[in-house]
């Protein structure tokens, strides 16, 4: 999961590397969005792209902008942060999930699943579409977090373009499902919105796995495609936040390329459906 | 006193801090829950509850949401609300105070100062 860049360094080069620092400290500082473990490669990538966005030539320009003009910001976390999302993305996780851990969330009366760093909300519908599929959506309340709030707003709206519900329902297909995607959304104008009564039990909120705590017991984690963007630490820490929050027993899923083995919590959890990347906190986990 | 809180771990962890100390919690799953059990408890000097601890991630109801509706109704407008937080960062704290909390503290709750919190904050 690392991404770290290993070439020869120019001058240049280590201006940049210096106003990289400079510029995640000052974001810390001024808007207490915490990039300072993020790691580095993928984050410079999208940086150089936000220079040509902002039209400035350095990161130190782009810092001059951001710290004197209060609207920067907002649009720049659009770039810090990758919004790519997609409706029972990796149809198999869905599948395995249907196979093997909602027969055990089953034995519980009422259930809580966090989907941490939800983007745009493809994955909580997702789960929310797969619980109503499976009988359990009335007695589980999801937790939809992430820490740009334009993506969450654009998830509580549910709103999809039209283009992306093909994909979104071949994958929901393979993911096992029985009914059609087409029950639970109304298409019209080039947009789809999907049901209401999906979103009744979902709270979305803004919370930072670099920043902030636990906030409830639950029985399921998600966490897909969010681990990547991070150095080790803050692997760590967010791993250790979702050990405090599931229950004995309970379940986390990662994304495809994620993996615990390298984590200082990969001891708290046994393998599931180790190509799905499903684990179970163990027993003796504190 | 009323704990809003829809987790029944920390439902848990407060009450066995409170009780203890002679607090009698009423506990309210979201803001919805919450309002009502303020209109039950009646109102001015008679009133039973006389602090709210409030979560702010709930459904149905959020705190910052229940937190602006108590400040709307003139007769819980002194009523000491200590808003109870996952989050970290004093702009998100400022949040908890500009939708009506008297104070806040950050989970995970430590009770020490959960305690002195409330010792400030509780009408003699
Ligand atoms: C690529 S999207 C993943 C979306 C979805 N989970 C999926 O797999 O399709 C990554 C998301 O992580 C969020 N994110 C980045 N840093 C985060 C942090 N510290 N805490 C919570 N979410 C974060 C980003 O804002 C972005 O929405």
């Amino acid at each position: 999961m690392t991404d770290r860049d290993s070439s020869a360094e120019s001058p240049a080069d280590r201006s940049f590397e210096i106003e990289l620092k400079l510029l995640i400290d000052a974001i810390y500082l001024k808007y207490h969005y915490d990039f300072r473990e993020y790691a580095g490669a993928s984050l410079k990538r999208r940086l150089l792209a936000a220079l040509e966005r902002f039209d400035c030539a350095t990161l130190s320009q782009l810092q001059d902008r951001l710290l004197h003009d209060t609207e920067v910001f907002p649009q720049l976390l659009d770039y810090l942060t990758v919004q790519v999302s997609e409706m029972f993305r990796d149809p198999d996780y869905f599948l395995a999930l249907r196979q093997t851990v909602i027969p055990m969330l089953r034995t519980y009366p009422s259930l809580k699943i966090w989907v941490a760093g939800c983007s745009t909300g493809e994955e909580v519908y997702s789960f929310a579409i797969l619980l109503r599929e499976e009988g359990l959506l009335d007695r589980t309340l999801i937790y939809a977090t992430d820490i740009n709030t334009n993506a969450l707003a654009r998830a509580a709206a549910g709103v999809y373009s039209v283009d992306r519900i093909a994909g979104f329902t071949d994958n929901h297909r393979r993911s096992g499902a029985r009914n059609s995607l087409s029950d639970y959304y109304t298409a019209a104008y080039g947009r789809a919105m999907f049901d209401k009564s999906l979103r009744k039990n979902i709270v979305f909120s803004d919370h930072s796995l670099a920043t902030d705590s636990v906030f409830a017991e639950v029985q399921l984690v998600s966490c897909r495609n969010v681990l990547i963007y991070f150095n080790r630490e803050l692997q760590d820490r967010a791993l250790g936040l979702f050990s405090d929050a599931l229950c004995r027993k309970g379940f986390l899923g990662l994304g495809s390329k994620e993996s615990l083995r390298f984590s200082r919590h990969a001891d708290a959890f046994a393998d599931l459906v180790r190509e799905q990347r499903l684990f179970q906190k163990q027993d003796f986990a504190a | 006193m009323l704990v809003v809180e829809d987790d029944v771990r920390n439902v848990f962890a407060l009450t066995s801090v409170l009780e203890p100390r002679g607090a009698t919690v009423e506990i309210a799953r979201n803001g919805l829950e919450a309002l009502a059990a303020l209109e039950r408890s009646g109102k001015g000097a008679g009133a039973n509850i006389d602090l709210v601890l409030m979560d702010i991630m709930m459904p149905e109801m959020d705190g910052f949401t229940a937190m602006r509706e108590i400040r709307k109704r003139g007769e819980w407008k002194k009523l000491p609300i200590i808003a109870l937080t996952a989050k970290a960062m004093r702009d998100d704290q400022e949040k908890c105070l500009a939708a009506g909390a008297n104070d806040y503290i950050a989970k995970p709750l430590d009770v020490e100062k959960l305690l002195s919190l409330i010792r400030v904050w509780m009408p003699k």
